[in-house]
């Protein structure tokens, strides 16, 4: 006789996790004998027993905790919530991309996949989400998995199951008080990676989809070459646009009194040479935004920078009140002001609504707080350039 | 830092009720196609073939064109990255990887990825008692997910007429991949390829799990904790756990074979299941039990693995008993004495060291497969004539097309071959057109049916 191997796992929780009767079947080898088996009474038997104790679908042991700081294993089904905020800056990181997905499994012995049910959502301005609870299962199916993604675009995506860095397990999700921290893209990581990494799917399909010719030409051995650009890997000291200007410097200057959904711009990604963030005014017109881009150059580079911009904005003033060199610029319903620290090497433009910035003054005050803290954190002692 | 690892993937297995073998369609299966395509010449051969992106070349199936296809793909979770958008659309490596997944869907035709090389056997279910038989049939009656008594051996089902992605289907929506006239059909067949390539890719795979090569079906009916239909693979569910989709490793190598039978099994004994067999116990086929008293050697199910001469049954006289390991070091089982009674187990840290070190060999076989599925090629060259030759052909038929600049094909001859003409096909040059295409579709020397294509960009 073949002994049962022994196992060591426990196998209390996940029979049935506690959700309903345990109708597990014995492992005894034995040939069946089919005449019982067929026999109409027996069979209806059975059936009653079966359908009133063991035919409602079921979850398995979901492998992650249900708070981060708890022992105890959360529930498949949710409801999940938490927070997503800058690896960096731990700024909350408003309007990133939420998709829950839950898998489906049924079959005995040979498993099959049995469909899946997402959830798409944002996170709101303080980088907060939640997920609801799942309302229901297919019938004959079980829940085996839930998969939460995070994606925002400059950034590396989160997912639940999976750490970007090594592909390895990741085992700080929590369904409860869940805290992502998202890291900003860089040049050298890789696209491809990147889209397997996010999975597929309508909502994500429409999001990453500028990153496929980077993936394919990575595929066909092309790199970007040239300096290396990824951010932080400049000389001197790091920094980035969201450590120049925050929510509260905005509202202390223009008194405004709603939100702000933040992240760097859609135009360009973050890089060694540059930084952005957008403070997009929630439930208001985009006359309520305000953005700042920032470029951290070698001096004459930083110059040739700041020339670009005398001659591509639209109403340009120079006025020279902020730092080495500065201008206001005007263009419709958006203000500007851009300025050169030559020392540092760095440029500065700063993007706002008319709403928000009632005057230009507004704008000119609110650079000179960024260029007060681009000193704070680049003194020239340390070597700023 | 291993050690740290390791131990929080012992917290997430002491999570996971019970045991498992094989590997799951759209984790593992889909991670291991992934990683094939990878390492394999198919990104190469779609920007040949006029699909720029490559591995993400956006690629359409017309959910309209394949309504019960979309219903199988709806079975998928787009987490795991094998599901088109509303239209249909996804990249080259996602059909690829859906191909792999949907290998399982009906349950039916997973009872068709076992072969056991020592007796040519698929499945066979395995007897469960009398009342877990009668629970099934209550099962059946409602519907509900059922255990099929047979299955062909994985071997004869990749070319089995019943299976919907066997060989032929590849072939042709290859050829036609590259013969169809408008961009549109030829995406449509592209994908369709890859799925079949998918498909194909996953049957072998699964012979890369001990259980399903040494006709244990029985270590199919663990309970894995999702009520009382969840029966599985121990294996199978630890590989989804350790790696998901995500990380499975790359091919340690690529295994080149000159039949697609060579893969899975061949006479000297390289192919996939030959090499598990041999080289790892499943659950239900460990040592029998023993009484060391007796100091006869524990009986083998089958000859291999074999055991050494000496079992160290002092170590295994402790708690946790001793581990088995194979010549690399690998641990086979672990065995223990206890009340004089020999035993022998495969606990998770074991199987998670042979999964460490099946999943690149797996991979490597897939990479080879796919290798092997794409190994037709042709030359083309252009002077006043185009001129098609290609090697190691037998017979079948040879297209020629020319693409204008709108991307329509059209064909310039098309005529039977026996293989040894040289060259293929020798056509005028015509005037106009962007890009020239051949594709053969036959036999090879060695009779394997191919698909070989070529392509060129055309100057005028």
């Amino acid at each position: 006789m073949t002994l049962t191997p022994h196992l060591s796992v426990s196998t209390t929780s996940g029979l049935g996790n506690g959700l309903g009767p345990v109708c597990n079947g014995r492992r005894t080898l034995l040939r069946p004998a089919r005449s019982v088996a067929n026999h109409p009474a027996y069979r209806l038997a059975i059936l009653v027993v079966l359908a009133a104790g063991c035919a409602a679908s079921a979850n398995r042991t979901a492998p992650f905790r249900v708070r981060p700081d708890a022992a105890d294993p959360g529930s498949l089904q949710g409801p999940f919530d938490g927070r997503v905020v800058d690896v960096t800056t731990h700024a909350p990181i408003a309007g990133a991309l939420v998709y829950g997905a839950w898998t489906f499994e049924r079959g005995t012995a040979l498993l099959e996949p049995a469909g899946s049910k997402e959830f798409v959502a944002s996170t709101d301005a303080a980088g907060y989400y939640k997920v609801p609870t799942l309302g229901g299962v297919p019938s004959g199916a079980r829940v085996t998995e839930f998969t939460l993604m995070i994606y925002k675009r400059g950034y590396i995506a989160y997912r639940s199951d999976r750490r970007f860095s090594d592909l390895g397990l990741r085992m700080d999700f929590a369904q409860h008080a869940n805290q992502v921290l998202l890291e900003r893209w860089r040049t050298e990581l890789s696209h491809s990676r990147h889209l397997r990494f996010v999975g597929s799917g309508t909502a994500v399909a429409l999001l990453t989809q500028w990153e496929l010719a980077d993936a394919s030409a990575e595929l066909d051995g092309k790199r970007p070459q040239g300096d290396d650009v990824r951010p932080g890997r400049g000389e001197g000291t790091y920094i980035v646009a969201a450590q120049l200007l925050t929510e509260t410097d905005i509202k202390n200057r223009t008194k405004y009194d709603g939100g702000f959904e933040t992240g760097p711009l859609q135009d360009e990604p973050d890089t060694a040479n540059y930084s952005s963030q957008h403070f997009k005014a929630l439930a208001r017109p985009e006359t309520w935004d305000i953005a700042i881009r920032m470029w951290k150059l070698d001096a004459g580079k930083a110059q040739e920078r700041y020339e670009e911009l005398l001659t591509q904005l639209p109403g340009i003033a120079e006025k020279d009140e902020v730092g080495s060199r500065s201008f206001v610029a005007t263009e419709g319903e958006i203000r500007g002001v851009g300025f050169l620290d030559a020392p540092r090497g760095i440029v500065v433009l700063i993007t706002c609504g008319i709403s928000q910035c009632s005057s230009i003054d507004d704008a000119t005050s609110l650079s000179k707080t960024v260029y007060d803290r681009v000193k704070t954190l680049l003194p020239m002692s340390l070597g700023g350039k | 830092m291993k050690r740290i690892n390791g131990l929080a993937l012992g917290a997430v297995l002491a999570l996971m009720p019970a045991t498992a073998q094989a590997w799951e369609p759209a984790t593992t299966q889909a991670g291991l196609a992934e990683q094939a395509a990878l390492s394999s010449r198919l990104h190469k051969r779609l920007v040949t073939l006029g699909f720029n992106g490559g591995l993400f070349e956006p690629l359409t199936i017309p959910p309209a064109d394949a309504p019960s296809l979309m219903a199988a793909l709806k079975l998928l979770s787009p987490t795991h990255g094998a599901v088109p958008d509303g239209r249909g659309r996804q990249v080259a490596l996602g059909w690829l990887a859906a191909g792999a997944a949907l290998a399982d869907v009906p349950a039916a035709h997973g009872a068709n990825h076992f072969y056991d090389p020592r007796t040519g056997r698929g499945w066979s279910s395995p007897g469960r008692g009398l009342g877990n038989t009668i629970t099934d049939k209550v099962r059946e009656a409602l519907g509900r997910a059922a255990v099929p008594e047979s299955g062909q051996p994985a071997v004869a089902w990749v070319t089995a007429k019943a299976n919907p992605f066997n060989l032929d289907a590849f072939l042709d929506q290859y050829a036609k991949a590259v013969s169809a006239a408008t961009p549109g059909e030829r995406s449509r067949h592209m994908a369709a390829a890859l799925i079949a390539a998918g498909a194909i890719m996953h049957v072998l795979g699964d012979l890369g799990a001990p259980s399903r090569v040494r006709g244990d079906e029985a270590a199919h009916l663990a309970p894995l904790g999702g009520g009382p239909d969840d029966l599985g693979s121990r294996m199978e569910r630890a590989a989804a756990l350790a790696y998901g989709r995500l990380g499975v490793p790359a091919p340690s190598r690529t295994i080149t074979r000159t039949r697609l039978r060579d893969f899975f099994t061949s006479k000297d004994g390289g192919g996939l299941a030959d090499l598990i067999e041999r080289s790892y116990f499943s659950p239900n086929t460990l040592p029998r039990s023993s009484r060391v008293s007796s100091e006869i050697k524990p009986k083998l199910e089958r000859p291999l693995p074999a055991l050494p001469s000496r079992l160290n049954i002092m170590a295994a006289n402790r708690d946790e008993g001793t581990v088995l390991r194979d010549a690399t070091g690998t641990c086979l089982a672990r065995y223990h004495v206890d009340h004089d009674i020999l035993s022998f187990s495969i606990e998770d840290d074991c199987m998670l060291e042979q999964l460490a070190v099946i999943l690149p060999e797996v991979a490597a076989y897939e990479t080879g497969l796919l290798d092997f599925l794409l190994r037709g090629e042709l030359s083309i060259s252009v002077s006043d004539r185009i001129v098609v030759s290609g090697k190691g052909l037998g017979a079948g038929t040879i297209e020629v097309l020319v693409e204008d600049n709108r991307g329509i094909r059209t064909r310039l001859t098309s005529a039977a071959t026996n293989g040894s003409n040289e060259p293929l096909a020798s056509v005028p040059a015509p005037s106009t057109g962007g890009r020239l295409l051949a594709v053969f579709h036959g036999a090879d020397k060695a009779g394997e049916p191919i698909v070989a294509v070529g392509a060129m960009p055309l100057a005028h």
